[in-house]
This record gives structure tokens, C-alpha cells and sequence, in this order.
């Protein structure tokens, strides 16, 4: 999604965690002011601002101010489009379509209109293999007739239609059948961003991820624009005089690339009023710094435990849960999960930025998840000896582990290099399960180099050799997970396939489901069920954090926030060094 | 002489073709590929699957380096996977960046290198010469990160007097102000450089001036009555600058090989950094290229250092 930020009086008293997620400075912005931020990165920048050519997550941050990739929707916290945007969509389930009706008043940064054929045309540069984008998904082949375009097989979207012309404000999504996700953003059965059709209609389609006008000299619709793209490494912003919304306080602001060795020495010496994307480890760093202030979110992220019990048959594109291991027995799945301490590594390694997650739902969802599930966040060794007892797995007294029929309870651990705390937290659970006499060895005897994790993990059929992984996803911000659990996706990588969670999952999708009551009741009811069979067992919730200098004023990390950029300004020509 | 240097760049040509052989199989063998990852939740694995396919990376590997070997050949190094731009283009935009804060960061180096060996070969065991050791040992025993943040610690944070990262400020506009703001982004990056980078012309340096000096010929100038600045600047300093003459040929190549630590500690984009997001990112057809052209630049750089020395030396001829 790529919407525009902004801040309403009722979400700033927002917390994560113990952090606050708005700031709120005492002191007013002065008239102006250059604000200069950064994006911590190891690699360069890679400027694209049409969303369907772009994959760069550093870049998707920076271009912010100039509308993010050009985004038409308003949401609230919880990702539901409002309205109030650069747009507005009305679902109608009847007729089975998406009216979007785009402002009378939205204009691109060069004052040219925007129009019915520029929200049409992110189809074309996603769907036309010509263009050599990579954000082609199933979910887009419901709308009727782009799937036949995707496949050259029709010269035009027959789904896509303009009432009041190409060149007019509406356009008509014919959907082949309407989903309960559809309301919330993220979703990617329709898009969310506009192209400026007349000023690149005539770059060739090869040409156009590596034209200057996707890349240096772009047109944009936010309440900024770039006036100067360096390659790589920054942007800078002035504000964009045909801005529809709130004109915004600052006269300039530059973002750049910050490398990770450096970003703490950066904001110790008062460089940047704020720097996005720094990672845990760093926290302790920044925590104290003078001048700065932290302000944290809740992060669209979830990480979790696998237990290899299948494989994929990619023919048929299902998981097939036949493998013959002692984890098919679910008291042996709860135990390993019961005999985990992960509110102590939390605890441990985390610096507060990390808890022990109750579901597979990230609480930033609060209208699909519930405080009341119960999952595995606090250690339990008597159930989980319990559980592996009532299973009949016998501790042999002289070796320590149990058995049953004469065989040992022993697993293969595929733990990844990570973090420098990974392979400690690996030791640690490893410790933790053979006070349970479980029996866990490392993978080789030691964590999997990253890219050889991913492989063995997401190449078909998968393999035979391991039981334990762990993984972590980001989320986007319609919360279902068809992708990451249904029989069919090809990223379980523990190949469960259990018909209660597939209807679980598809109830969440269903029709009956947009009635939100009735989903919020049915996603509660999915998170119950994945716990309580533990085919994977949520390990933790994470937050974000960013500091921010004490001279910024309306700065928030609110999601629902759409006017952030208009409304921050600073109270000083100087970055605060107190 | 001339038909020597055509036979030597013809020899290039099988010595690059077995490299480029080699670097496409042992690229091949790192775990993970260009689209690894696009792998998540939002990205459909049957489209990753169809873009893998697209690319051609299911063919047999030495299909696929026939594939790009018939399009090198035509002068098509391919597009890069990540950047979705040509090869060429993007290692043409990065070369310009290494290729100018090389070349400051050599000018630099010799500055400070030549007289710190003048001075301290001519105060052979005094305390001007263990200076100057002792400084060489250390900025040579102690890997050059480590200094390279100490300096944009110091100059770039706490004084503040130079910006610490990229090429160019983003204020900048017009042709003079983008000019002067890359100069000054470059010279903490290139002074970094040269001051820790002195060892290699230094020890060559001193002891050739060592070594020169108790030759016969300089004996025989001081017996005729010669003035010992005339020897040493005519005879000493010219006869002791052959062993850096020799490694001038891979200086020069050098210019373009980039700086691997010092481009991504500084975030200063330019070879040496792309050489490493494309090792991280598996992107093959940009490492591919990268890598032979490092190794057309160690080929020619040989050249060239055989060829200025038949110059500077009289005693060598190219045969």
C-alpha cells in the first residue's frame, strides 16, 4: 500500500510496547524549516516511483513525502480504507465492482489532471510482461479479463472500464467475485497507486523501469516533490504547488541513505531529525542519545516455529502431510512449544523491543485478534512433561531423553544465521527441550547459512532431513494468511494440511465474513485452532522504533496518520543537541 | 615493441574466456538466485517460479553461459536482475565515481608516501625513520576500517567539516555547485586512502633508496666531487624509483577496481560497493561482468607495467 501519513487528535496518546508512537513537542513549528531524514541501508537507494516496476524497500520509504509510489486511498490504524484520500472506493457486492472515484482537484506535480486511464495504466506495467515487473499475483486474476491480458492473450482489461472516459475521475473494477478483504488496504485483488499515463505513454516498455521519468525526474501526487534524485544515495523535496490536501509546513526535506556503521554516530552528532529502518541491536545505542527522542510501533511482523511434517507436491501445488516423525502426534508439537522459554530470550536479548507473541496475528490488528487467545509465550515444563507422558514417550533414566517402541525422541533443528544472538537463542531452546527429554541437534551441527535455509526450505517437494525451523514473516496489512497456511501455499513450509484450518481460513474469506463482527469471530476462532494443533507455534511479536530529534513537531508512527509529511515541521533552524 | 603488446593483448583473450567460464560456474554455486528474495507472502511463488524460468535459470548452467557468452560477444553483458537496468549502464554511472576518487586518493597516496620514504631513508635509523616505520607497521597491521571510521568519526561528526557519505549533496543543482560538492564529498573517502594506504610505496621506496645508495656508481659521483643533493636527486631517486615504475601499470588499472571497504563504509557508491550488493543480491550477470572486468583490468595493468618500465629503464626491452 502507499498512502500518504498524518496525524488526528485521538491517536496521539497511541503506545507500543512502552514506547510512545506519536511525539508531542511542546514547543510550535516555526514557519519553514528544511527537515533532514535518513533510511538506514547497507545497499544504494533504487529509485523507481511507479509502484509496479519498483521492489526496493529503502526506496519505498524515502519516496513518502512525494506520496509513496503515489498512492490514492486513506486508511485508518488498522489499514481499513476511510475516506478522505486522494480517492475513494465504494465496494458494491450486487454488481460484483470497485468504484474508485479519483478527486476533482488531484493533479500531477507538473499541474496536469490526474486521470481515470493513469489508475488503469499501474495495471498495464504490472500485468504486460513487457515491462518486467515482478508484482504479478493470483489474487489480481479476479478482476475479469486481466488475466487474459497478463497472458497477451487480450489487448486491453476488459474488467477496467471508465464510465466518464479515459480521461475522466471514475473507473469501474468488475471483480469475478467480491472478497471480505477487499476493505482493508494491502489487499491485492485491486491496486492502490496511479501512473502518469500522458508523460510516459511514450517511453518504449523495455525502457521505461530505467527511464528518467520513473526514476530522476518523476511527476508525483503527495504534498511534496522531488526537485533533485541523486542515484543511490538521496532525495531532496520541495513542496508541490498543486498538492489537493493540507500544504505542507517545511519548505524542504532531504532523505538520504544512511549506512549501518554509521547511523548512531550520525544522530549523536545531531545529522538527521530522524532515521527509519534501524534495526534492534542498535537500540541500546540510541536509547539515551541526547536530543533525540524514541518513539516506537508495533511491527506488521509475526515470527514463528515450524515443525516438518510434509512435503509439497508441486504438480498438484498442495502440502501433503505424510512424514513419518513423532511431531504427527500434537502433544509432541505442544510440548516443544510449552517447553520453550521465549519470554526470557525476549526478555534477554530483545531490549524490550520483542514479546512473546499469543497467536499469528500481530496485535496492531485489533479488529482480528483477541488478548484472550492463548498461545505459548510462558514456559510450562510440567505440561509440556505432561503432554510427551500422556503420549507415551518414557524418559530412559541413563540416557536422559524419552523413548517409545525403543525409539529415541530425538529431532534435527534447522536454526539460521541471523542475528548475533542466534546461535545462543538455538543453545538455549536446545536446553530448554532436553529438560522435557527431547532429544534436538543442530542441523550439521551448526545454523544454516541464509540463502541455503531459504532454498532448502521453499524448494519442492522439500526436504527430509530436518523437524524444528524457524521463520518470520512481514505482514501486509490485510491480515489473512491463505498465503503463509492454506494447503496450497507453496511457503507452509511444514506442510501441514488439516481440513479444519483450511475451512478456518477460508471461513476468514468468505462471504459471510464482511460482516466484521463475524470475521473478527472467525479469524479468533483460525488463531484458537493453529494453537491449540500447533503445526507451527508463534514465537514472537516485534516493534519498530525510531528516534527523532527533539526539534521535530507532528511527528508520528501512527498507521493511520495519512497527513504526516504536511503536518511535521520543526521548532528550530538547528537540530536540538539536548 | 609493438607487435610484443599485440601479442599480449591477443593472449587476453583465452585467458578472460577461461575466467569468464569459472566465475559463471562458481557464481551458479552459491546457495540462492536473484529472485530468492522477492519470496513472501505478498509474491506469488508460481510468478518467482515463472520469472526464474524466464531468466533461464532451470537450463543447464553451461547452456546459460553459452546463452550470454554468444550476446558478450556482441557487446551485451545482459541486464542486471536487481537493478532492472543494462550492466553496462549501471557499471558505466559507478565507474566514473571510483574512477575519480581513485585517481585523488592515488594523487594523495604518492604525495605523502614519496617524501615520508625520502625522509626516512635519508635519516636511515634515526628517529625520523622509526617514525615513519612505526607508522607504516601500524596503519598495515591494523585493517583500514577501523581507521576509516575513526576519520569520519572525527572529521565528518565531531568537527563537522566533511559531509560523511555519498557522492553528492542532494542541494546541489547546476553544472559548478554539483562539481564542487563532488570534490568535497570525495576528499574525505580519498584522504582516508592515501594516509592509510602508504605502506605498499613506502617500503619499496626507502629500501630501493637504501639499496641505491652504497652501490659502486654513487660511490664513484662522491669521489669525483659531485654534490650529494646532485647524486641523490639525479642518480639515487631515479634509480630507486624503478620498483614503483613496475607497479604503475596496476595503479593505474586500479583506478577502476574500486575500493571495497572504503565505498561501503563511506556509502560512497561506486564499484567496490556494487561488487558487494551483487554478491548479496546473487546478482549473477552483474557479478559476472564485474569480475572480468576486474580481471581485464589485472591483464592490462601488467601490460602497461612492462611497458612504462622499458621506458624508464633503458636496460629493458619488451621482447
Amino acid at each position: 500500500c502507499g498512502s500518504n501519513q498524518s496525524s488526528s487528535t485521538s491517536t496521539k496518546k497511541l503506545k507500543a510496547g512502552n514506547f510512545d508512537v506519536a511525539y508531542q513537542n511542546p514547543d510550535k513549528a516555526i514557519k519553514g524549516g528544511n527537515l533532514k531524514v535518513a533510511y538506514q541501508s547497507d545497499s544504494p537507494m533504487k529509485a523507481q516511483w511507479l509502484s509496479g516496476l519498483s521492489n526496493d524497500a529503502t526506496f519505498a520509504t524515502m519516496s513518502g513525502p512525494g506520496g509513496g509510489q503515489d498512492g490514492l486511498f486513506f486508511t485508518d490504524s488498522g489499514f481499513k480504507f476511510i475516506k478522505g484520500g486522494a480517492a475513494d472506493v465504494a465496494l458494491d457486492k450486487e454488481s460484483k465492482t470497485a468504484t474508485i472515484t479519483l478527486r476533482k482537484d488531484l493533479k500531477w506535480s507538473d499541474g496536469s489532471e490526474v486521470t481515470a486511464k493513469d489508475y488503469e495504466f499501474t495495471y498495464e506495467t504490472i500485468a504486460n510482461p513487457a515491462y518486467g515487473s515482478d508484482r504479478w499475483t493470483d489474487s489480481l486474476a479476479n478482476i475479469v479479463g486481466l488475466s487474459d491480458y497478463h497472458a497477451g492473450k487480450a489487448k486491453t482489461i476488459s474488467g477496467i472500464t471508465f464510465p466518464d472516459g479515459e480521461n475522466g475521475k471514475v473507473i469501474k473494477v468488475q471483480f469475478k467475485e467480491m472478497k471480505p478483504g477487499m476493505t482493508q488496504s494491502g489487499n491485492g485483488y485491486f491496486l492502490e497507486t496511479v501512473a502518469p499515463y500522458q508523460y510516459l505513454k511514450d517511453v518504449a516498455p523495455k525502457d521505461l523501469a530505467s527511464s528518467p521519468k520513473t526514476t530522476t525526474k518523476p511527476l508525483v501526487t503527495g504534498p511534496f516533490k522531488p526537485e533533485n534524485v541523486v542515484a543511490g544515495e538521496s532525495i531532496k523535496y520541495v513542496p508541490n504547488p498543486y498538492y489537493w490536501g493540507k500544504k505542507p509546513k517545511l519548505n524542504s526535506i532531504t532523505y538520504e541513505v544512511v549506512s549501518t556503521a554509521k547511523s548512531v554516530a550520525a544522530l549523536s552528532s545531531s545529522k538527521y531529525d530522524f532515521i527509519n529502518g534501524m534495526v534492534s541491536s542498535q537500540y541500546k545505542q540510541v536509547k539515551n542519545l541526547k536530543g533525540y527522542k524514541v518513539l516506537g510501533q508495533q511491527a506488521m511482523a509475526i515470527s514463528l516455529m515450524y515443525y516438518n511434517l510434509g512435503h509439497y507436491d508441486a504438480k498438484n501445488s498442495i502440502n501433503v502431510q505424510d512424514r513419518k516423525t513423532p511431531l504427527q502426534d500434537q502433544n509432541v508439537r505442544q510440548a516443544i512449544g510449552y517447553a520453550r522459554n521465549v519470554a526470557e530470550v525476549a526478555n534477554k536479548f530483545s531490549n524490550g523491543l520483542s514479546t512473546p507473541a499469543n497467536s499469528l496475528i500481530p496485535p496492531i490488528f485489533k479488529q482480528f485478534t483477541s488478548s484472550s487467545v492463548k498461545g505459548y509465550e510462558k514456559q510450562d515444563l510440567d505440561k509440556a512433561n505432561k503432554l510427551l507422558d500422556e503420549d507415551g514417550w518414557k524418559l530412559n533414566k541413563s540416557t536422559g531423553y524419552r523413548e517409545k517402541d525403543g525409539k529415541e525422541l530425538s529431532l534435527v533443528y534447522a536454526a539460521h544465521v541471523g542475528d548475533a544472538n542466534a546461535e545462543t537463542i538455538a543453545q538455549n531452546y536446545i536446553q530448554q527441550w532436553k529438560k522435557i527429554g527431547v532429544k534436538v541437534s543442530l542441523y550439521n551441527g551448526k545454523l544454516m547459512e541464509f540463502n541455503s535455509w531459504v532454498d532448502h526450505m521453499t524448494t519442492p517437494p522439500g526436504a527430509n532431513d530436518w523437524d524444528i525451523t524457524d521463520g518470520s514473516w512481514s505482514l501486509a496489512s490485510e491480515p489473512s494468511q491463505q498465503d503463509l497456511f492454506s494447503a496450497s501455499a507453496p511457503y507452509n513450509f511444514g506442510h501441514f494440511n488439516d481440513s479444519e484450518i483450511t475451512k478456518d481460513l477460508n471461513d476468514i474469506d468468505s462471504a459471510k465474513s464482511e460482516n466484521p463482527t463475524y470475521r473478527k469471530a472467525a479469524f479468533v476462532k483460525y488463531q484458537e485452532d493453529m494453537n491449540k494443533k500447533a503445526y507451527v507455534v508463534p514465537t514472537n511479536f516485534s516493534l519498530s522504533y525510531t528516534p527523532v530529534n527533539k526539534r521535530v513537531v507532528g511527528m508520528t508512527l501512527d498507521y493511520g496518520a495519512m497527513d504526516t509529511w504536511s503536518e511535521i515541521g520543526v521548532s528550530s533552524a538547528k537540530l536540538a543537541t539536548k | 615493441m609493438w607487435k610484443v603488446i599485440i601479442r599480449r593483448i591477443l593472449l587476453m583473450i583465452p585467458q578472460l574466456f577461461i575466467l569468464s567460464i569459472l566465475v559463471f560456474f562458481f557464481a551458479k554455486l552459491m546457495p540462492g538466485d536473484p529472485f530468492s528474495g522477492l519470496i513472501g507472502p505478498h509474491t506469488d511463488p508460481h510468478e518467482v517460479e515463472a520469472l526464474r524460468r524466464a531468466a533461464g535459470l532451470y537450463d543447464p548452467w553451461w547452456e546459460q553461459y553459452l546463452r550470454w557468452l554468444g550476446n558478450a560477444i556482441h557487446g551485451n553483458l545482459g541486464m542486471s536482475y536487481n537493478l532492472k537496468e543494462p550492466v553496462m549502464t549501471v557499471i558505466g554511472h559507478r565507474a566514473i565515481n571510483t574512477f575519480w576518487m581513485s585517481l585523488l586518493s592515488v594523487i594523495l597516496t604518492y604525495l605523502f608516501a614519496i617524501p615520508m620514504s625520502i625522509v626516512a631513508a635519508r635519516n636511515e635509523g634515526k628517529w625520523q625513520d622509526q617514525l615513519w616505520l612505526t607508522y607504516n607497521s601500524i596503519t598495515f597491521g591494523i585493517p583500514p576500517y577501523v581507521f576509516y571510521l575513526l576519520i569520519i568519526f572525527i572529521f565528518g561528526y565531531s568537527l563537522n567539516w566533511f559531509p560523511t557519505g555519498g557522492t553528492v549533496s542532494p542541494d546541489a543543482m547546476g553544472i559548478i555547485p554539483v562539481f564542487f560538492s563532488k570534490i568535497y564529498h570525495m576528499i574525505l573517502p580519498a584522504f582516508s586512502l592515501a594516509v592509510f594506504g602508504t605502506v605498499g610505496i613506502f617500503t619499496y621506496f626507502r629500501s630501493g633508496i637504501l639499496d641505491e645508495q652504497t652501490q659502486d656508481y654513487v660511490r664513484t659521483a662522491r669521489a669525483k666531487g659531485v654534490k650529494e643533493k646532485v647524486i641523490f636527486r639525479r642518480h639515487i631517486l631515479r634509480n630507486a624509483s624503478l620498483p614503483i615504475a613496475s607497479n604503475f601499470g596496476f595503479v593505474i588499472t586500479g583506478l577502476l577496481g574500486g575500493a571495497i571497504f572504503a565505498e561501503t563504509i563511506f556509502g560512497y557508491p561506486g564499484l567496490g560497493q556494487l561488487f558487494i550488493t551483487s554478491i548479496s543480491g546473487r546478482d549473477y550477470s552483474m557479478i559476472t561482468a564485474l569480475i572480468l572486468l576486474n580481471g581485464f583490468l589485472g591483464l592490462l595493468g601488467a601490460l602497461l607495467s612492462d611497458i612504462i618500465m622499458a621506458m624508464v629503464d633503458p636496460r629493458i626491452r619488451i621482447q
